[in-house]
């Protein structure tokens, strides 16, 4: 599901990749410039494991970071990779402009990811959910719903988080972590329109998050992106990361709760979707994402869209 | 929609509406979920949250037909006026002049204007 920014990437990579060897040792990055090109061609090949697809996008962010660092050791004379791999003091003298813009460029993006991953992790996960999202009311769940939380987390074999009710009629749920805590959220619109069946999936959808680590891929993959804030590919690969652990939630919560469950919920809230996409205005512009129809600001989409996510599992 | 409001002496759920809705046209809950929640925060409609059975909300309408209608002209000719005025206010005399009934009522407005800038 994610070929088409798969192949821009691809083809962004090959025309961009020559300007990255611009700092010493220049065969090495060479080879790690060659490893990530291969890890982010994979993803375009192996087309229907959402798994591999994010692992090998992590793996080229992880590759891409470690150049940078490489860059910051290699001006402060530690080599962290084999010296005798070194060119000739002329292509050292010819690249030393790039090299030294290449090593602030990438100090400035290690402090920032450093940065990031404090506040990410010390700061943000620590606070209320009401300081979280101060501009939605929280009241609390139903038993209904915290009783099918914590069957669906005693068989997917996590921990069952908090669950709270948003008080809004329009259909959403999310998870996300809270005094260091999962909070699964879900708004009495969802309740009050889905059957037990299809809230369920989305449960499921949601717990699948968990289950699948997507927490720190999604920090990492964040991390990664602004400690590489000045190379473009970074922005790129960041969202095809968090789409593709979308694809893999609803994968995972198919095989546990069928998915035609998943399917019926996805259609209804695509029916929903489009209905004010259709009747957009400044005030509902916000209420979706993945509403636009230019493929080019997809790929800066954290969610795929519901026809994506419903054909993928159609597909399955 | 606000049709079926009205025409309800009592708060209607989202279950209850689509019901309603869905024997004319065919409609997802989700939708009407989304429809009723965007006229609750133009503050078309009131609702409260009940929790038994299941939490779900009973709407019901702020504003009688009249008032609604009242307010949607409001909205829209406010607009119009704003943003085009020579051309709406052309448009509402060539048209409103066709029938006798609405003559009547652009005179009586006139003479209303023209008393009250002779105050």
């Amino acid at each position: 599901m994610i070929q088409v920014p798969g192949v821009l990437v691809f083809i962004a990579w090959f025309l961009i990749g020559p300007l990255s060897v611009h700092h010493e040792p220049w065969l090495p990055t060479l080879i790690l410039s060659t490893l990530s090109f291969t890890a982010l061609g994979l993803t375009i090949i192996v087309r229907r494991s959402y798994r591999f697809q994010s692992t090998a996008l992590l793996a080229a962010l992880g590759i891409m970071s470690f150049e940078s660092l490489q860059s910051i050791a290699s001006w402060l004379h530690i080599e962290l990779l084999d010296p005798s791999l070194m060119e000739g003091e002329q292509v050292r003298h010819f690249l030393s402009f790039f090299f030294t813009l290449n090593v602030g460029l990438a100090a400035v993006g290690i402090v920032a990811a450093v940065g990031v991953a404090l506040s990410l992790e010390l700061r943000k996960s620590h606070l209320p959910l009401a300081k979280l999202f101060p501009e939605m009311n929280f009241e609390t769940a139903p038993p209904e719903v915290t009783k099918s939380v914590e069957r669906l987390s005693k068989t997917m074999g996590v921990d069952r988080p908090k669950v709270t009710l948003i008080d809004s009629g329009d259909p959403a749920a999310f998870i996300t972590r809270s005094k260091r805590k999962y909070v699964l959220a879900v708004s009495v619109g969802l309740v009050e329109s889905l059957s037990t069946e299809e809230l369920d999936a989305c449960l499921a959808h949601e717990l699948s998050h968990v289950k699948n680590n997507d927490f720190s891929v999604r920090s990492f993959a964040t991390a990664a992106r602004v400690a590489l804030f000045a190379h473009p590919l970074g922005h790129l690969i960041e969202p095809a990361v968090y789409r593709a652990r979308e694809f893999l939630a609803d994968r995972t919560a198919a095989d546990l709760v069928g998915r035609g469950a998943l399917i019926s919920a996805l259609s209804k809230l695509r029916e929903s979707q489009n209905y004010v996409a259709a009747h957009r205005s400044i005030g509902t512009a916000c209420l979706f994402d993945s509403v636009g129809t230019n493929p080019l600001f997809r790929l800066f989409d954290k969610h795929p869209t519901l026809e994506k996510r419903i054909s993928s599992l159609q597909e399955q | 929609m606000l049709q079926e409001l009205w025409k309800s002496p009592t708060a209607l759920s989202v279950r209850e509406f689509h019901e309603k809705i869905a024997r004319n046209r065919s409609i997802a809950v989700t939708t009407v979920a989304t429809i009723l929640d965007r006229l609750y925060r133009k503050g078309v409609l009131s609702r409260k949250l009940v929790k038994e059975g299941g939490p779900h909300y009973l709407y019901s309408s702020r504003l009688t037909k009249d008032a609604f209608k009242h307010v949607v002209v409001n909205n829209v000719m406010g607009a119009l006026l704003r943003g085009f005025n020579d051309v709406t206010v052309a448009y509402l005399a060539e048209k409103m002049t066709d029938k006798p009934e609405d003559r009547r009522i652009i005179s009586k407005y006139l003479n209303r204007l023209k008393s009250e800038g002779g105050k």
